[in-house]
């Protein structure tokens, strides 16, 4: 590991991986899509991953989301071993302490955008008024509150991202994961997400761990982590980012 | 900010899950109407099945009821010809019980009490249940136990030491054979049968008796003719000789031979001739002979009066038009034969002439009444010889059933495992959300349970329906009556359980799969 500014060392870790290690065998060949992970990622911060397509940057998502476990080496969240969860705590954990986003938006079709995003908000026991009246403010924050009786398929792509995102943080997570968020939306729709996160981001004080190819993301964020083929090439703070791009153009 | 500590996910509320499952249903309406339409073809099918064989059991037994009804009268005739040999007078035995008609009568025609006839009956029962144990066998395993002693001749056989001793030793060898009586119960059957045989002779006898005593009264007349009398004097007769007889057996015998008797008149209708002498100028006379109800018949059906059959005659009378038309054609012969000396209506024998003057509706009566029995008769074909293994259906049918059962079930699973792997992506997304392995299956199962109430509740009314409308078509509407209409409504109901369980029953499955599945690994299914 190269950089890592003493500011942010005495800040609290949220996630950390050992040693994380994922391979795929699929017909006796095995591929090794996560080589060796060790990162910690602290309370708060908005985090970019960035690689070429096929370097593991959804793999790794997967790994510290708790959607799939990996071949060797630890996930910590908080301090507590995945590993270790019941299925139930499982659900409990992806429901109330992280928020998923994804490239295709993932939004479930039959349901309208409020419906959608009070569905998490029902897994969490959370009774209908409430969930109702949180949903409603949760799509005015991302500006799409007069559509709230919209289903997927009315809506454009950004919309769709915008009430996923909605969705994401039905239950007030800790941390976001976003895989490519803007891989599927125009240029100015993209900037539009982004800014969203961004103001999640320091309005929430909400852990944003973002993959994407999209180097506007390198204005917003705090860290930037490159993975290739399967292994941290490097991790950097923007601003040192911003003077090595200068010193290079 | 919060720390994550990890807890126990509670469940989601039921109407909660319902409101999800019925709006994934409302989406993907296509799908699950073909999935429905599926369960409705399996169920109907089998409500079909169900139902058709309620139908024919029912019927069945209707018509054994009427039959045996009809048929009164032939018991009686044969009742007062002969007193039956000691086989069939023990097989009656064994299956009357006290108090019955025949309980009754032996009471009074021989002297025993109560006690001893209910025991006489008792011991019919074993020797029934042994004899017929014996002729079920195949031939070399009947011949191994028993040699080649036929009837109660058996019994006869068993008796010597020797030969009881063999057939002893044949069972024990036979291990599919299993006798139903214990060698106690068969020795003390074997012991009694001397005394028994008195007993039975006794009353053989006394029937005897009886029918002498009767047919001396009858005085050469026909026993038909008699039992026309059943309700009035011949009745008295009959319980004077000592059979039993209430009055109202004695009305529907009467009725029945009378309605025989009719019969028979009205059948000879057909060869009454009709006379015309003529004379002619040098004085000679000639006559010319014709039938008229031939002719009358043939006209009506055109045919030639040779071809007339009965049977055209019946079905011409059915109608009451046809019947009073041919009523006043015979009186009106009748008329012009009194009226003329050369001009005679002749029948042999000569009281046939009697049919002439009975009422049209007599006619109209006896034909309905005919048709009605050979409906009966062709019930009866067409349901054939069954042998009732579950719900009213034969061997054959139980099978159909269980395939329909395995053809619904497969259809089903199919259904439900499209429809979960079509999802895949929508299960993992809300296995994202935080839904429960449990909330997934529950969604599935009540989805599919679902779509198996509303297939199930269709496929019953067309099963049952097409059932219905196919056994009235078949058997005809005179049986509308007997159609178990009860009954099929519960097959129905039943029906519409079955196709509900197994289709939530085949959803467990795949949706046990596809709860299981890691999010990201459902995810990558697209
Ligand atoms: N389920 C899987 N089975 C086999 N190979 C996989 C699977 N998932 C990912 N891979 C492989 O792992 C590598 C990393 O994939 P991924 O994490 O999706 O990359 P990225 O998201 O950076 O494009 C790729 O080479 C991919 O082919
Ligand atoms: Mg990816």
């Amino acid at each position: 590991m190269t950089t890592s500014s003493s500011a942010i060392d005495n800040r609290r870790v949220i996630i950390r991986t050992v040693e994380l290690r994922k391979s795929f065998v699929k017909k006796g060949v095995t591929t090794e899509a996560l080589r060796g992970i060790d990162i910690s990622i602290f309370q708060g911060e908005f985090i970019s991953v960035m690689g070429p397509s096929g370097s593991g940057k959804s793999t790794f998502f997967n790994m510290i989301g708790g959607l799939d476990s990996p071949t060797s080496g630890r996930v910590f969240i908080d301090e507590v071993d995945v590993a270790q969860l019941t299925a139930e705590e499982l659900a409990y954990l992806r429901c109330h302490k992280i928020g998923y986003i994804f490239q295709s938006y993932n939004l479930i079709k039959y349901m309208t955008a409020l419906e959608n995003v009070t569905t998490p908000m029902a897994f969490g026991g959370v009774g209908p008024d409430e969930a109702r009246e949180r949903g409603m403010s949760l799509l005015e924050l991302v500006g799409l509150k007069a559509r709230w009786h919209h289903r997927p398929i009315e809506m454009s792509g950004g919309q769709q991202q915008r009430v996923a995102i909605a969705r994401s943080l039905a239950n007030d997570p800790s941390v976001l994961l976003c895989d490519e968020p803007t891989a599927n939306l125009d240029l100015s729709t993209g900037q539009e997400i982004l800014e969203l996160l961004q103001k999640l981001s320091h309005e929430k004080g909400v852990t944003v761990i973002c993959a994407t190819h999209d180097h506007r993301m390198m204005d917003i964020c705090d860290r930037l982590m490159w993975i290739r083929d399967g292994k941290i090439e490097r991790i950097a703070n923007r601003g040192d980012v911003r003077i090595e791009i200068g010193g290079i153009e | 900010m919060k720390p994550i500590t990890t807890a126990e996910q509670p469940w989601l509320s039921f109407k909660r899950t319902i409101d999800i499952t019925i709006d994934g249903i409302r989406y993907r309406l296509f799908r699950a109407s073909v999935t429905v339409a599926i369960i409705i073809l399996a169920v109907a099918f089998l409500t079909n099945v169900l139902a058709e064989g309620l139908i024919k059991s029912k019927i069945n037994a209707h018509v054994t009821e009427r039959q045996t009804i009809n048929q009164r009268v032939y018991d009686w005739s044969a009742r007062l010809a002969t007193p039956g040999d000691t086989e069939s007078l023990l097989e009656e035995l064994a299956m009357t019980k006290e108090g019955s008609r025949l309980f009754r009568e032996c009471r009074q025609l021989t002297d025993m009490n109560d006690s001893e006839l209910t025991q006489l009956c008792r011991q019919s029962q074993s020797i029934v249940v042994f004899l017929g144990f014996l002729n079920r066998l195949d031939y070399a395993k009947r011949r191994s136990l028993v040699h080649t002693a036929e009837g109660l001749a058996v019994l006869q056989w068993l008796r010597l030491p020797r030969n009881m001793a063999s057939f002893q030793q044949a069972l024990g060898t036979i291990h599919s054979v299993k006798c139903p009586l214990s060698q106690d119960e068969l020795n003390r059957m074997l012991d009694d049968f001397p005394a028994m045989e008195i007993q039975l002779k006794r009353i053989l006898d006394a029937r005897a008796q009886a029918i002498q005593t009767l047919s001396r009264h009858l005085a050469g007349r026909p026993l038909l003719e008699a039992l026309c009398e059943t309700d009035s004097g011949f009745g008295s007769l009959i319980r004077q000789a000592g059979f039993m007889l209430d009055s109202e057996e004695a009305a529907l015998i009467s009725r029945q031979a009378r309605a025989i008797q009719d019969e028979l008149l009205i059948e000879s209708l057909l060869e009454v001739r009709l006379i015309r002498q003529t004379r002619t100028h040098d004085g000679s006379t000639s006559s010319h002979t014709t039938q008229p109800v031939r002719q009358f018949l043939a006209q009506a059906s055109s045919q030639l009066p040779s071809d007339v059959t009965t049977l055209d005659l019946w079905t011409m009378l059915e109608s009451p038009r046809n019947a009073r038309l041919l009523s006043e054609r015979l009186l009106e012969m009748q008329d012009s034969s009194s009226a003329s000396d050369d001009v005679h209506l002749e029948a042999l024998p000569p009281h046939f002439l009697r049919a002439i003057s009975m009422p049209p509706e007599r006619f109209v009566e006896l034909a309905e009444s005919r048709r009605e029995a050979s409906s009966l008769e062709k019930a009866a074909r067409l349901i054939g010889v069954r042998e009732d293994v579950f719900f009213g259906l034969d061997e054959r049918m139980a099978w159909l059933l269980v395939i329909s059962l395995l053809v619904c079930g497969v259809g089903i699973t199919n259904a439900m495992m499209m429809s979960v792997t079509e999802r895949f992506k929508e299960i993992a997304t809300l296995k994202c959300l935080g839904a429960l392995d449990g909330f997934i299956m529950l969604m599935f199962v009540l989805e599919s349970s679902a779509m198996g109430l509303v297939g199930g509740c269709l496929g019953a009314l067309f099963g049952g329906l097409i059932g219905f409308i196919r056994m009235l078509f078949a058997f005809g509407p005179e049986f509308f009556s007997a159609m178990p209409i009860g009954n099929l409504f519960l097959g129905m109901g039943a029906s519409v359980l079955i196709g509900t369980i197994l289709a939530a029953v085949a959803a467990i499955i795949p949706s046990f799969k596809a709860a299981r599945l890691a999010p990201m690994e459902a995810m990558r299914v697209e």
